[in-house]
């Protein structure tokens, strides 16, 4: 796998589980992201205002704001920004609803490092097409 | 000799459609050949006494019973006493003499299906009545089934509910799980691997207690349907239960116990009337706000208040809620069916369920049982 400059990527890491934020932020850091988590919707939104992110991966049952309002949030207010679902509620009734919600892409719980990888490298490819447009 | 055999066999293995209770051999001969000419198809058993009708009852399942009054050893209405102790559903059609119809007025009051005299036209009477007797007990039947059929669907409701919510339990500590493992894979620092083989434990060890509570509701609970319930903890298990959906996270639970009388029943049903009111509320509240569950003893019951600050019950709909199929819940989210179960339930506990008209903001359902004496 190739580094490339994934040192300037910044992820936004979304999940009210600390087990979740802790290994997932380490793998990525080590990988070469900066990460930056929130245990909440809120706190992910105010984020978002303060310091420009590369990607947001989102968890979905969360406290105060619902992981899909802060998908819509995200979508209508910083579309060049791809948000990848990560959720513990694996059946096709929320991931086609996150999907219609213009997720970029929808991971059930446990996922592998090595699928998270790939998906985020999609997701910056999209996100150059984006900007080039 | 065998085909004679097979025969007997035939002959046993049908089942009979009517008992019919008479001593006068005469007139059963009489009644029988009345209700053949009616329907060739009936099958009748004969008994000529109280005790062996009884014996006859346990044995099989019939469709409908003729009952003599003067019948020897036992009589007619402690034969239908008998019944209803029994709990036998069958509709029973009493034959009395004349001035006897108040024999009839009285065993009507027992749960007596209907009542011939025996007038010159009785045994034209009596088919008509026993066919009326046969379609009530089918339609009786079919009832039931289709009410078994409806709870059942209820259950797969709540089912549905509960893995989801299991599944979400389980799955955020296998991503922690999962996610070490794989950096310890790529790791040769010995005290981090310990550190990260701990977390695994710690995650291990959560996921476990997720499943123990699930299986401790079907495995400790007992399917006794007279055991001692504490209120509390059957509510506690409620609780436990219903909040392992995560549509609870944002609904904060106030538990004001006082209640400390126990009470007989059977502790799985309870269980489920706690759990379809706490759903509800949490419906009620659209997945946010304050649940209260307030317990107390009477002088011959034991009392829970549920509490939500949901939207309310207005007034038109308050006299439906308790209707099966009602809901006001979104398509596919309710059967419109916690409520009528759980007032079933509570019912047959001689308890009672409603709810308080009140005021102020939200709803509050009163749930009472009778203690033990």
């Amino acid at each position: 796998m190739t580094i490339m400059d994934t040192n300037s990527k910044k992820i936004l890491l979304i999940d009210n589980e600390k087990c979740v934020r802790d290994t997932i932020s380490l793998s990525l850091e080590k990988l070469g992201y900066r990460v930056v988590s929130v245990e909440s919707g809120k706190k992910a939104i105010k984020l978002l205002k303060e310091e420009p992110v590369d990607i947001v991966i989102c968890d979905i049952v969360m406290p105060d704001i619902s992981g899909m309002d802060t998908l819509e949030h995200i979508v209508s207010n910083y579309p060049h920004i791809p948000v990848i679902m990560l959720s513990g509620l694996a059946d096709s009734k929320t991931a086609m609803e996150a999907m219609k919600k213009q997720a970029f892409a929808f991971l059930a719980k446990p996922v592998q490092m090595k699928e998270i990888q790939k998906v985020i490298e999609r997701a910056i490819d999209y996100k150059q097409k984006f900007k080039d447009q | 000799m065998s085909n004679k055999g097979n025969n007997k066999s035939v002959e046993r293995k049908k089942k009979a459609d009517i008992l019919l209770v008479e001593d006068n051999p005469d007139d059963a001969f009489f009644i029988r050949e009345a209700l053949m000419k009616y329907d060739p198809n009936l099958f009748i058993d004969t008994v000529n006494n109280g005790s062996e009708c009884l014996e006859k009852l346990s044995e099989g399942e019939y469709h409908a019973m003729i009952l003599d009054y003067r019948i020897p050893f036992i009589d007619g209405i402690s034969v239908l006493d008998e019944i209803k102790k029994r709990g036998y559903s069958l509709p029973v059609i009493m034959v009395t003499g004349f001035g006897n119809e108040s024999i009839a007025v009285e065993s009507m009051k027992k749960g007596l299906y209907d009542y011939v005299i025996k007038s010159h036209s009785y045994l034209e009477e009596l088919p008509i009545a026993v066919s009326r007797a046969l379609e009530s007990h089918k339609l009786k039947k079919e009832k039931k089934k289709l009410e078994r059929q409806l709870i059942q669907s209820e259950k797969m409701v709540s089912i549905g509910t509960l893995a989801s919510g299991v599944a979400h339990e389980i799955n955020n500590p296998l991503q922690g799980i999962s996610t070490y493992a794989e950096m310890i894979m790529e790791m040769d620092n010995l005290p981090a691997i310990k550190e990260f083989s701990q977390k695994i434990m710690d995650l291990s060890t959560r996921i476990a207690n997720t499943v123990s509570s699930l299986c401790h509701f079907s495995r400790n609970i007992s399917q006794d349907e007279a055991a001692s319930i504490l209120l509390n903890e059957i509510i506690d298990e409620a609780i436990r239960l219903a909040t392992l959906s995560p549509e609870f996270i944002n609904i904060n639970i106030q538990k004001e116990y006082h209640a400390s009388t126990s009470f007989k029943g059977n502790a799985i049903e309870i269980t489920q009337v706690f759990v379809n009111l706490l759903n509800n509320a949490k419906d009620a509240m659209n997945g946010a706000g304050q649940l209260t569950i307030h317990t107390r003893d009477g002088d011959k019951f034991t009392e829970t208040k549920i509490t939500d600050t949901g939207s309310g019950i207005s007034k038109d709909i308050a006299k439906q809620i308790f209707d099966p199929f009602f809901t006001t819940k979104d398509p596919g989210k309710g059967t419109g069916l916690g409520l009528s179960i759980a007032q079933r339930i509570v019912e047959r506990h001689r308890g009672e369920i409603h709810m308080e008209d009140k005021a102020e903001k939200g709803a509050t359902f009163t749930v009472s049982f009778p203690v033990s004496t």
